[in-house]
């Protein structure tokens, strides 16, 4: 039995419940024990975005609409996912400015202009109206519904009732007492009400668990799971085709989730609870998917509850906005109908309360205080405390808001569905949003440019939506939407233009975006910003880089006294709060604020943003010039400094970076001259070193030849032994001058290479050949130790043999005088041909084995009589062999003595060879 | 490698995502009449890259959420300076 | 008593001609192979003129100039510097050095013989 007054007792003892947790949390957040201090809780108050429409309008939708309820939620996961840097920037310059709502977002970023913050504020309160409106008939009509239980009846129009006994009248009065409770109840520099926000999170729980009960019981109570339930469904062609239809259009699509995406920033209460409530910015970075996650699993349900509807009420007789709880009715579940019937009203009500604040707030701010300011503001500031008046102006503001909604509903909103009563609020809200997002990302974007947009927008969204929904309601003529106003076919408000094929609201939402984002830009282009406005925008658009400097982004010229701002501020938020907050401010800072006389700009400018908080950014602005005696602004002073000073800065930027590249080029060339002087000493050097090596042959030839010419009466031995060194020195010149001209020719890269694969066993063998006498003419033992198979290698045959010739011949020099030997060893090395002549001389100590295969750089080691070579075969060989891409490199010989060593890579085509080789041998 | 400009870009490609799956085209694709684990086409569709946009969030923020990964290295620096 | 004359050399075929040439002309030859026996040689028996090559082994021609010219018992020792590299530079370096003379190979031999016979003067002075 749920009689009308148990219901109410219901419904009470609920909002009391949530009063109560609402005292609680503001309780534990005056005693620094925040309630609401973590993402959970914020991520459930944001879920205020679930109203009724929610609740009870997405099952109404997808009942003739199928999956079209959808769309809705997934614009606000979009948005979420641009967190990183959309909401949290929007956060971050919220808490730097200290701003209190949306209104006070775009006046304070086009210059704190009163105008704007005005004009936004109207906008709101017209846009939500049919929002709230869409509350109270969602819960006066679910309440006459349940109150017949158990009978399902629909209940009559409320224009039929008188106004006093309209349950949506009620409904109306009992939310703004209680949003006058929550919200009102004293008025904060922050503008937080933690209370208010356990509450919403706790209503975003009840309407959940409600939700799903319902969808669950339908799903798995009156079927057999989804399964079941959409196999039924399909039976019945009108309910099937909502979701297996591919005739469906989705065009509209894009449409509800760009609107939705702007909506869950610039609807008011949106705003309020992600932004203006956010206790920690860290938070969003959880909330960013919980959100989301929120809308998904409360959205999982929507069509199974409607197509349990539709086969529950085949006939069309029950609205379908009231399935959530018609079904329950039906089949006798009285708890679980009074359990949705509670999950709505909490819907609902978190709405209407958040909303009624938020907006509130702005009205309070941007609409009210601004306009008595201008009125009389010298006679308000001279009043003593203000506090009062602050809290009455926004408690009158929330009834407004309600009466508003409640006339809307009940002149207006009565015949639409709850959807399109709440799309018409979207599509206003949705004109915020060029101004807002374009303020955060455009230096350039000015107050007129802002002004002229959102005016073009709003006047277009009154245009194509707001004033069509009047002439179905019957307060315009319905000639006005059929025939345009006065006949004028061009005009008409559902086809501008001649624009057909949309549906309403992308035909509205296309024509307010291009008025809105058109007069935007084009007003921002046309005009210069003012100087406020420049300091505003770059403080909106670097807020991240700038973010520590805000304390002093001032522009006041201080001359106000610290007793005129004490006195200012306790009349706004009580001298109490005065104390703590100017206390805790000298504490920072290392000032006395009890000595101090004149407040430096720093102070004024932390005055002016903690009044801001209290009566938004424009007002602040206008009491601060109150007592900031007259010196009101040296604005375009301080922008001239501004200029200047970047000007400056920049000079002095562009100075050290010429600076920079100047010594880098010093540097640069520098190392280049450097460079130069040891080539040129390198040159020289070579120079030096070749005229060395060849004069010393020619001197000996030359002292001898002239001794034998003077001194015929030599004996014959003696002249014999003359004439064989005048001969030996002879090759030796004509050996040196061959090698010089070589190893110049390689190094300029001009020698004639032949380069072919080579077996190199052949051309070991042909230089021990060359080398045959060498070692015979001594006491040399020569060996040889050379694997079976040898790898081909490519390289020039000639040059080759010349690395293998001059490496013996080293051998042969250094080795042992009485008991020499060399050795030859020739094999594979990781892949590669290694060929390695080894001798028992002296070997090569540790620190000469580079430099040994330079030009002229013979090892001086222990052996200093020795015989001399040209000092250019080892620098040769390198340049062969690194020619072929092998290495040379000497080392220690297992016993003693040095072992010259190289390896070649070996030629492409052995891989097939060898193993060809072998086939062939084996046969 | 994950400095704020990868968690960024991961953002909006995610967003492309999400504009692109839930585009008119496609769903008209998955608006077909057919029936997956006893689901429509279109409502399995939906929720699926619904959870899976939801998932990536998760995903990027959680990423992000690290401590920034350039102190790791220094602070290892500095602790090899110090021994 | 023949005076004599200490060739400072590496290249034994410029030695081997040097002392031919110096023994035809009447001198009484010493060899040294490098700068160090050349110190040496003139500690044991000190040499009347030193025919000294630049590039030696382990220490060069002028390093040897500067410590016959640092010792006073040595002051009346003649010193023709011998060099393969005709540079500009070395000759300067050598005359510094206190070198009475600096030839540059190749040289003459008859122009060489004149230049010690100059300044060592007629065999009885």
């Amino acid at each position: 039995m749920l009689a009308g007054w148990s219901i109410l007792l219901f419904s009470l003892a609920y909002l009391c419940l949530l009063f109560a947790i609402a005292y609680y949390g503001d309780k534990r957040a005056d005693a620094g024990r925040s309630l609401i201090a973590n993402p959970y809780i914020y991520t459930l108050s944001i879920a205020v975005y679930c109203t009724s429409w929610t609740f009870y309008g997405s099952v109404g939708r997808a009942a003739s609409g199928g999956m079209d309820f959808l769309p809705i939620y997934l614009g606000p996961t979009l948005t979420f996912v641009l967190w990183g840097f959309l909401l949290r920037k929007i956060i971050h310059i919220c808490k730097a400015h200290r701003i209190t709502s949306i209104a006070d977002f775009i006046s304070s970023r086009y210059g704190k202009s009163a105008l704007l913050g005005g004009l936004v504020t109207m906008i709101a309160v017209l846009g939500i109206t049919p929002y709230i409106a869409l509350q109270l008939k969602a819960v006066s009509i679910s309440f006459n519904v349940l109150v017949n239980y158990p009978e399902v009846v629909m209940p009559p129009i409320s224009s039929q009732v008188p106004v006093l006994r309209d349950t949506a009248f009620l409904v109306a009065l009992l939310m703004a007492t209680f949003a006058i409770l929550f919200g009102t109840r004293h008025i904060d520099a922050s503008e937080h009400h933690e209370g208010m926000v356990a509450a919403i999170a706790f209503e975003s729980i009840v309407k959940l668990v409600a939700f799903l009960a319902i969808g669950i019981y339908v799903t798995f109570g009156l079927y057999d799971g989804f399964g079941d339930l959409f196999a039924t469904a399909a039976l019945t062609p009108r309910i099937g085709n909502l979701f297996t239809s591919s005739e469906n259009s989705y065009g509209h699509w894009p449409t509800l989730i760009l609107l939705s995406m702007a909506a869950i920033i610039c609807l008011p209460r949106q705003f309020q609870v992600t932004v203006v409530e956010n206790v920690n910015e860290d938070h969003i970075r959880k909330a960013a998917w919980l959100f989301p996650l929120y809308l998904l699993i409360i959205n999982i349900f929507v069509l199974p509850i409607a197509i349990g509807g539709l086969l529950q009420f085949p006939d069309g007789g029950v609205d379908a906005d009231t399935f959530v709880l018609t079904v329950p009715m039906a089949h006798r579940m009285e708890g679980l109908a009074l359990f949705a019937f509670i999950g709505g009203l909490s819907a609902a009500t978190g709405m209407v309360i958040v909303a009624a604040i938020a907006l509130s707030t702005m009205i309070c701010n941007d609409l009210v205080m601004p306009v008595l300011l201008r009125l009389n503001w010298r006679g308000l500031a001279e009043r003593g405390d203000l506090s009062g008046l602050l809290l009455s102006i926004r408690r009158g503001s929330i009834v407004l808001v309600l009466l508003l909604g409640y006339a809307y509903f009940r002149f207006i909103g009565e015949s639409a569905a709850l959807v399109t009563i709440g799309l018409i609020s979207f599509a206003a809200v949705a004109q915020f949003a060029p101004a807002m997002i374009g303020g955060m990302y455009w230096k350039g974007a000015t107050r007129l440019g802002a002004i002229l947009g959102l005016s073009l927008g709003f006047a277009l969204w009154v245009y194509t939506l707001l004033l069509p929904s009047l002439a179905q309601s019957g307060w315009l003529p319905i000639g006005f939407i059929e025939n345009g106003p006065f006949g004028i076919e061009l005009l008409r408000p559902y086809a501008l233009f001649g624009l057909s094929g949309l549906d309403n609201l992308s035909h509205a939402m296309f024509w307010s975006m291009i008025g809105n984002i058109g007069g935007y830009v084009l007003g921002s282009l046309m005009s210069r910003p003012g100087a406020i406005e420049r300091i505003q925008a770059a403080l909106f658009v670097d807020v991240p880089k700038r973010s520590g400097a805000f304390g002093s982004s001032s522009f006041w010229r201080g001359s106000a006294t610290v007793a005129d701002l004490r006195a200012l501020l306790a009349r706004f938020i009580g001298s109490h709060e005065t104390d703590r907050v100017l206390n805790e401010y000298a504490r920072g800072r290392g000032l006395n604020l009890g000595r101090l006389r004149e407040a430096d700009a720093a102070l004024v400018s932390f005055v002016e943003r903690l009044l801001a908080g209290a009566i938004g950014a424009a007002s602040s602005r206008v009491m601060v010039a109150s007592v900031a005696k007259g010196e009101v602004v040296g604005i375009e002073e301080v922008m001239k400094i501004l200029d200047e000073t970047s000007q400056v800065i920049e000079y002095s930027h562009q100075l050290e970076q010429k600076s920079r590249e100047l010594e880098l080029t010093t540097q640069e060339l520098r190392a280049a001259n450097d460079r130069l002087k040891e080539l040129d000493r390198l040159k020289d050097d070579f120079i030096s070193t070749v005229s060395h090596e060849l004069r010393t042959p020619l001197t000996s030839i030359r002292s001898f030849s002239e001794i034998l010419s003077d001194n015929p009466d030599l004996d014959p031995a003696e002249r014999e032994r003359f004439l064989t060194i005048v001969v030996k020195e002879t090759e030796r010149l004509t050996r040196l001058i061959n090698e010089i001209l070589d190893l110049a020719k390689m190094e300029a890269g001009r020698m004639d290479w032949q380069m072919i694969d080579i077996d190199p066993r052949s051309v070991i063998d042909d230089a021990l050949a060359a080398t045959g006498s060498l070692v015979a003419s001594s006491s040399i033992v020569l060996k040889l130790e050379m694997d079976p198979w040898l790898p081909q290698v490519h390289a020039d045959r000639d040059r080759l043999m010349q690395v293998i010739v001059n490496l013996i011949s080293n051998a042969v020099k250094f080795c042992d005088h009485e008991r020499g030997e060399v050795s030859i060893l020739a094999g594979q090395l990781g892949g590669r041909l290694y060929i390695g002549v080894l001798d028992n001389g002296p070997g090569v100590p540790a620190g000469d084995r580079q430099i040994i295969f330079e030009k002229f750089q013979e090892s001086r080691g222990p052996l200093v009589d020795k015989p001399r070579g040209t000092g250019l075969g080892l620098a040769i060989s390198r340049q062969i062999v690194e020619y072929f891409g092998g290495r040379i490199w000497v080392e220690d010989a297992p016993d003693r003595g040095a072992a010259f060593c190289f390896t070649l890579p070996v030629s492409r085509t052995n891989a097939a060879d060898r193993p060809a080789l072998q086939s062939q041998e084996a046969l | 490698m994950n400095s704020p400009n990868r968690t960024v870009e991961r953002s909006i490609a995610t967003f492309l995502f999400g504009f692109l799956a839930f585009s008119p085209p496609l769903l008209a694709i998955f608006g077909a009449e057919a029936f997956v684990l006893g689901l429509p086409l279109l409502y399995l569709y939906l929720f699926a890259a619904w959870g899976l946009i939801i998932a990536m969030i998760a995903w990027i923020a959680d990423l992000g959420a690290e401590k920034p990964p350039d102190l790791e290295p220094a602070r290892r620096a500095k602790r090899n300076k110090a021994d | 008593m023949s005076r004599k004359i200490l060739v400072v050399e590496d290249e034994p075929n410029i030695v081997d001609s040097l002392s031919f040439l110096m023994k035809r002309a009447g001198f009484e030859v010493l060899i040294a192979r490098d700068g160090d026996t050349a110190i040496r040689m003139m500690q044991s028996r000190p040499a009347d003129l030193v025919l000294l090559d630049v590039m030696l082994p382990r220490r060069d021609g002028f390093e040897v100039c500067r410590e016959i010219r640092a010792n006073p018992d040595w002051k009346s020792v003649r010193i023709i510097m011998l060099t393969a590299r005709g540079r500009d530079l070395d000759r300067r370096k050598g005359l510094q050095l206190g070198a009475d003379d600096y030839v540059t190979k190749p040289f003459s031999t008859h122009d060489i013989i004149a230049r010690v016979q100059k300044l060592l003067g007629p065999e009885d002075g």
